[in-house]
């Protein structure tokens, strides 16, 4: 009954890959609508809207992403709305994501001093103009590092959408890991392809870090 | 921040907004044939009944009756792989139809979900090494013993164990069977069936005796007698046709009684 | 029955106390070990050997770039193939202090950076001795200029922690799989576990500023 892990494995193992892939995407995509959200809302100003922005990233970072993906796909379906599984991983990951990526980019633009809001104001520009000219262009060089280092737990962390049924590439080890009953070849198999997407992309944090380093803005 | 306020509030929020659960109204079987699909949860991680084929396809005992019952529903079946602690979760929330997943029929949970009648007994074994004996649950005591969290093997030894014995849980069957060969447990308790599997690989490995015996069936939503009703029929058919039977030596090694309620 | 049911859930209490501690006793041993690891990884980061800086970089690289089941995997079932058998708790220990000392080593090393040279050649220039320049110039200003960033890394040590119920561990993730498994009740077993999380991080977010204000009592001036 049982296969030698051969071939046919690694082609379906990479062939999940592309679900991590395309989850990957997703969170990021959604996160950094969230992210760009729960940013603007820390810097509001106003006590209530920044608060509420705090209590939602003390949450959400302070429970595992396990338990934030369970409550979305079964509590939502609870509640009497058949969420699929796409969109409760797309709304798990992204309620997730939204909360890590707001605070590293309200570290970055606060990073940009007071002054720089002064002068711009000053110069007769409005709020929105000021982030958009003077503000963000800064901010994206401290941001652009820790971003990306956060897309690589990113990637390791949508393994937790096995749990909403996606055959994603941790889903996909367990289950060859079960047909040929050599967890270890396959879970190195595994840990080989993540490496690969990961230190890519820690690679390009790196390069972008040099050349915003190196560059003027 | 007061952080039992915060989890008091969670607590009420879901407490208040729950409730507003929709109410199924229709059978899920008119709904079923309606959609044209029946999702069913399966397990493709737990050989001999859900794996994938060499090809890559889903293939095993649960996949194959998952297919029959679709094929005599006249619907297309939609495979979902689920794990054993999501099976129960799945079809209260309406993810799924039905779950076939070497789903052990207990009393417990059928206070959840409803149970048709059996497709398959399975026996709970002791597997260990051939040179460390043992022949009851007794010989467990001072020992660790794997089994796989919140399989029937493992509620079966959580109610079972003796006194200083130690239960060990993994996540999976091939994880709970590595413990075993790389030596971290003495010994483990598994279905039937894929203890002979491994008996088979592992010359060194044996099966020292059964704790249990599990009569097997297809999980639904509570509730829904005609979808139940239909289901039961169409077991009763499998049998007599003679599919079952067909299906238990291609995956089991051997054909079983079927007890019915 | 209603739909959300805590009774099943709450009279199994004692179980997660027990799982909490054990989650809390997993991620301070990990956060000990691997901030000494972390040190010494921080240390070979810096050293002018091509070959020790290489060692810790590749250790860094594998650790970050490869998912904390695997690495737990490897541990636990990948030793005893060579002849080294631990027990899940040893192993446990262990994966969590390797993961976490990875990401110390990081997070040390850009701390011994905000240390500048100029500083460390005033103090051997006053007179004090190098383990002296070390403690007092490097390492306590190396330390409080990280310590913010050591707490959130020991909350994301706590919830890597949760991981090592795979290879049975019963830390408070692993009660939860199990209580769930026995009462189906998964969203209530999984509503308590959240809270008991954030109920830990609490706990240690007020134990680190405790820790904060009295260890560096120098930034008191500061504020």
């Amino acid at each position: 009954m049982f296969q030698t892990f051969g071939l046919n494995h690694v082609g379906f193992l990479l062939q999940s890959t592309t679900w991590t892939l395309l989850l990957s995407a997703i969170a990021l995509v959604g996160g950094a609508v969230g992210g760009a959200l729960i940013a603007l809302m820390r810097i509001s100003g106003n006590r209530w809207v920044d608060g509420i922005a705090r209590v939602y990233i003390y949450v959400l970072q302070g429970t595992p992403l396990l338990v934030t993906l369970f409550i979305v796909y079964f509590g939502i379906a609870g509640l009497g709305f058949d969420l699929p599984a796409l969109a409760a991983a797309a709304i798990g990951f992204t309620l997730y994501s939204g909360a890590f990526l707001g605070e590293i980019w309200r570290g970055a633009v606060q990073s940009v001093g007071r002054g720089q809001w002064e002068g711009a104001f000053a110069l007769g520009l409005g709020w929105w103009r000021t982030m958009q000219k003077i503000v963000v262009p800064q901010a994206v060089r401290v941001a652009l590092p820790p971003t990306v280092g956060f897309c690589v737990q990113l990637v390791k962390n949508t393994a937790l959408a096995s749990i909403v049924g996606f055959i994603e590439l941790t889903r996909a080890g367990q289950i060859v890991s079960s047909a040929t009953f050599q967890p270890l070849q396959v879970y190195l198999c595994v840990a080989a392809i993540y490496f690969a997407i990961c230190s890519t992309l820690a690679y390009a944090s790196r390069r972008l870090e040099q050349r915003l380093a190196t560059t003027p803005a | 921040m007061n952080l039992r306020n915060l989890a008091m509030g969670l607590v009420a929020l879901a407490a208040t907004v729950l409730p507003a659960k929709a109410q199924t109204t229709t059978s899920t079987l008119d709904a079923v044939i309606q959609r044209g699909v029946i999702n069913v949860g399966v397990g493709l991680g737990t050989p001999p009944y859900g794996l994938m084929d060499a090809n890559m396809q889903p293939d095993g005992y649960d996949v194959s009756l998952a297919k029959l019952i679709a094929r005599d529903l006249g619907v297309k079946v939609n495979l979902v792989d689920t794990t054993a602690a999501n099976r129960i979760p799945n079809l209260t929330s309406g993810k799924l139809d039905i779950v076939i997943y070497s789903f052990s029929i207990t009393a417990e949970r059928a206070r959840t979900i409803a149970f048709t009648n059996t497709v398959y007994v399975d026996s709970q074994v002791y597997v260990s090494a051939s040179d460390k004996p043992a022949t009851k649950l007794d010989d467990l005591v001072g020992k660790k013993t794997g089994v796989t969290r919140a399989s029937t093997n493992d509620i079966v030894m959580t109610r079972k164990a003796p006194q200083g014995a130690t239960v060990q849980r993994y996540e999976d069957d091939a994880s709970t069977s590595q413990a075993l060969l790389a030596g971290q447990v003495e010994g483990i308790v598994t279905s039937g069936a894929l203890a002979r599997a491994i008996e088979q690989r592992n010359p060194k490995l044996k099966v020292q005796f059964i704790v249990s015996q599990a009569p097997m069936g297809i999980g639904l939503r509570r509730g829904d007698a005609d979808f139940l009703h239909w289901l039961n029929t169409e077991i009763f058919m499998l049998q007599t046709n003679g599919e079952i039977g067909e299906l238990q030596r291609k995956w089991m090694g051997g054909e079983v009684e079927l007890p019915r309620f | 029955m209603g739909y959300l049911d805590f009774s099943g859930i709450l009279s199994r209490s004692d179980l997660f106390v027990h799982g909490a501690l054990l989650t809390l006793i997993l991620s301070a041993s990990a956060l000990v070990l691997g901030t000494m690891l972390g040190m010494v990884g921080a240390a070979m980061r810096r050293s002018r050997s091509r070959i020790l800086s290489g060692i810790a970089m590749g250790y860094v690289e594998l650790i970050r770039n490869t998912p904390f089941l695997v690495q737990i995997y490897i541990v636990y079932f990948g030793l005893p193939a060579v002849g080294l058998r631990i027990s899940e708790m040893a192993a446990a220990v262990l994966s969590l202090t390797l993961y976490a000392g990875a990401y110390l080593t990081e997070i040390i090393r850009a701390g011994i950076d905000t240390v500048g040279k100029g500083q460390r050649e005033a103090a051997l220039a006053l007179g004090l001795r190098p383990h002296q320049v070390f403690r007092h110039v490097v390492l306590v200003p190396a330390l409080s200029a990280i310590y913010p960033a050591l707490t959130s890394q020991f909350v994301l040590i706590m919830l890597a922690s949760s991981v090592v119920s795979a290879i049975s561990v019963p830390e408070l993730t692993g009660v939860a799989n199990d209580i769930q498994g026995q009462t189906f009740r998964s969203l209530e077993a999984y509503l308590v576990v959240a809270a008991l999380y954030l109920g830990l991080t609490a706990v240690f977010k007020t134990a680190f500023g405790a820790v904060d204000r009295s260890l560096f009592t120098f930034r008191a001036a500061e504020r």
